[in-house]
């Protein structure tokens, strides 16, 4: 044969022709019986050859009946057993006498009913019970008995059939082998979420970052009276943690709030949304970020008390090199008893806050300075 | 020559040929002959374990399927399972993987020799044989015959991973298999 001719072959071999010259190349198989042996020497070569480059992979017993399992409950149409060719005959007494008791119990199911034969129980029939074990016993796999078709092997001419045993595990590594793939695929499927998430959160990210142009993030803790007495603090970097897209960079999306409050911003992924009500026993806390581009703070707050309609929580900060707080804004009603994010914005000119401070004061005549019990306060 | 000897040969196309009539108990016998012939050539290919045992599965579901279409004049029925489970698995890849890191991570793939190990039903002489083949080729030429077979490459896609032009890669594939064919041809 020629080289052009060894070419060709490996191209058929590997797939790599067209489909015109697919069909080219077969009919000349066909009709010349030298370049058919001649392609069959190739292709056996190759394959010699792939044996040889790929050390097979031993196969445990426990594993190969699992595969074998699994391919016979794919196969269609579906694998018949004939384990002894010799019976054959044997084979169709079973499926006989289940289409006859089959069908005397369709007719005493559609006769006139009438009084039971002596030893039945009435409802069941004989033809019930009968039918009911045979189906039992050729489970796993197997086809049920047909009233037709061969049917798996006949009792008492092979123990891969009618018997229990075989056939339960024959269904069983078939259930295996089905569950394994199902949990692959799931595993395949939740892989492939997580990484369209975390795309999804780097992307949000970097637009953050281009769009929104945030720049240098200030963080701090805002904690209860008492905490604070005592220097106690959850730490920060612990629920920034999976939030940070880049070191120090906070993901985060400026709102607008009503006149007189604190903006109420919508921010992604970071508090368990706006609203959410609030465990009675747990301490108010609270996050705060100061984007000192934008001179615009965001505070998450957790777990606020609840307030009388006569007071509000009024929100506090004392810029960077100022001794005095001022005030930036009230927490909106809406979050009392509950969790949620706000905003703020600060004047141009004033530094990056140094504090935070959120205070329970009355709702008519504001003072100008924090007077009421503190309920927040930070760092 | 391949893992089987002319006896063994002879069965497994008398099994394909059951196969065709409904027997799974010839299906049983070929699953047990080659199931880690095809287990190897399919982690060659795949890595993943459970491409691997899938990509087997739907081989012999295919070998099941298809057993009245198998020609013994086209090739043995271990050529018929092995390409098989090649194309099974190459399609697998193909949807997979991106073609570019195939190539990639060639280099690694080839950097050292695979230890043999034995074939179920062959013995030690067959399998030094078979250990001889692969040193009969030159390494260009193994390696090659590799990309091709195992990866999935065009010819181009081996040029470039292996920094030769195209006609050269078309030369160690033509000459591969005809050095491969004279073996056969010797030993058989």
């Amino acid at each position: 044969m020629t080289d052009d001719f060894t070419s060709d072959a490996l191209r058929y071999l590997l797939g790599e022709m067209d489909p015109d010259q697919h069909r080219a190349f077969t009919e000349r198989m066909a009709r010349d019986p030298v370049a058919a042996q001649a392609f069959k020497d190739c292709a056996d070569s190759l394959t010699q050859f792939a044996i040889s480059a790929a050390a097979p992979r031993p196969v445990s017993e426990f594993e190969r009946e699992a595969n074998l399992a699994a391919i016979l409950a794919r196969a269609r149409p579906a694998a018949v057993p004939v384990p002894n060719r010799r019976r054959a005959w044997g084979a169709l007494a079973w499926p006989i006498a289940a289409a006859l008791l089959v069908a005397l119990n369709l007719l005493q199911f559609l006769a006139p009913r009438g009084v039971p034969p002596a030893g039945t129980t009435p409802g069941t029939s004989l033809a019930d019970a009968s039918a009911a074990s045979a189906r039992t016993t050729t489970s796993g796999g197997i086809p049920s008995p047909s009233p037709t078709g061969l049917t798996s092997a006949s009792a008492g001419t092979s123990s891969n059939s009618t018997t229990g045993t075989p056939d339960r595990l024959t269904a069983e590594f078939a259930r295996l082998e089905e569950l394994r793939r199902d949990y692959a695929m799931l595993k395949q499927a939740r892989d492939s979420l997580d990484q369209q998430y975390n795309v999804a959160l780097q992307q949000l990210a970097r637009r953050a970052l281009t769009e929104q142009g945030i720049g240098r993030l200030a963080a701090m803790e805002l904690v209860d009276a008492n905490s604070y007495a005592r220097g106690d603090r959850k730490g920060l970097m612990n629920l920034a943690r999976d939030l940070l897209t880049e070191p120090g960079i906070v993901v985060v999306d400026p709102g607008r709030g009503g006149p007189g409050e604190v903006g109420v911003s919508e921010v992604p992924s970071l508090l368990p949304g706006g609203g959410t009500p609030s465990t009675s026993t747990e301490a108010p806390y609270a996050w705060s970020v100061f984007d000192e581009k934008d001179n615009r703070g965001y505070l998450n707050l957790y777990n606020l008390p609840n307030v009388a309609p006569t007071d509000t929580l009024q929100v506090w900060v004392k810029p960077a090199g100022s001794a005095e707080f001022q005030p930036v804004g009230l927490v909106p009603p809406q979050y009392y008893g509950k969790s949620g994010s706000v905003s703020y914005e600060l004047p141009a000119g004033n530094a990056t806050p140094s504090e935070v401070l959120i205070t329970l004061e009355p709702r008519q005549n504001r003072p100008a300075r924090p007077t009421g019990p503190v309920v927040l306060r930070g760092p | 020559m391949l893992p089987f000897d002319a006896d063994a040969l002879r069965q497994h196309r008398i099994w394909v040929n059951r196969m065709a009539s409904g027997d799974a108990e010839a299906l049983t016998e070929l699953h047990h002959a080659y199931v880690s012939i095809l287990f190897g050539i399919a982690r060659r290919i795949l890595h993943d374990p459970e491409d691997v045992r899938e990509v087997v599965q739907d081989t012999f579901v295919k070998a099941w399927n298809q057993a009245g279409q198998y020609r013994p004049e086209r090739g043995e029925v271990s050529a018929w399972l092995v390409f098989m489970v090649r194309n099974t698995a190459i399609d697998r890849l193909r949807q997979r993987t991106r073609r570019a890191h195939a190539v990639a991570g060639l280099a690694d793939d080839l950097a050292g020799e695979q230890d043999l190990q034995p074939a179920p039903h062959e013995d030690a002489e067959r399998r030094d044989l078979l250990a001889h083949t692969l040193t009969e080729l030159s390494t260009e030429q193994r390696r090659a015959l590799e990309l091709a077979f195992f990866n999935g490459c065009s010819q181009h896609e081996i040029a470039q991973a292996m920094s030769a032009p195209v006609g050269n890669v078309k030369n160690y594939l033509r000459r591969g298999l005809l050095k491969l064919r004279q073996l056969a041809s010797r030993h058989d």
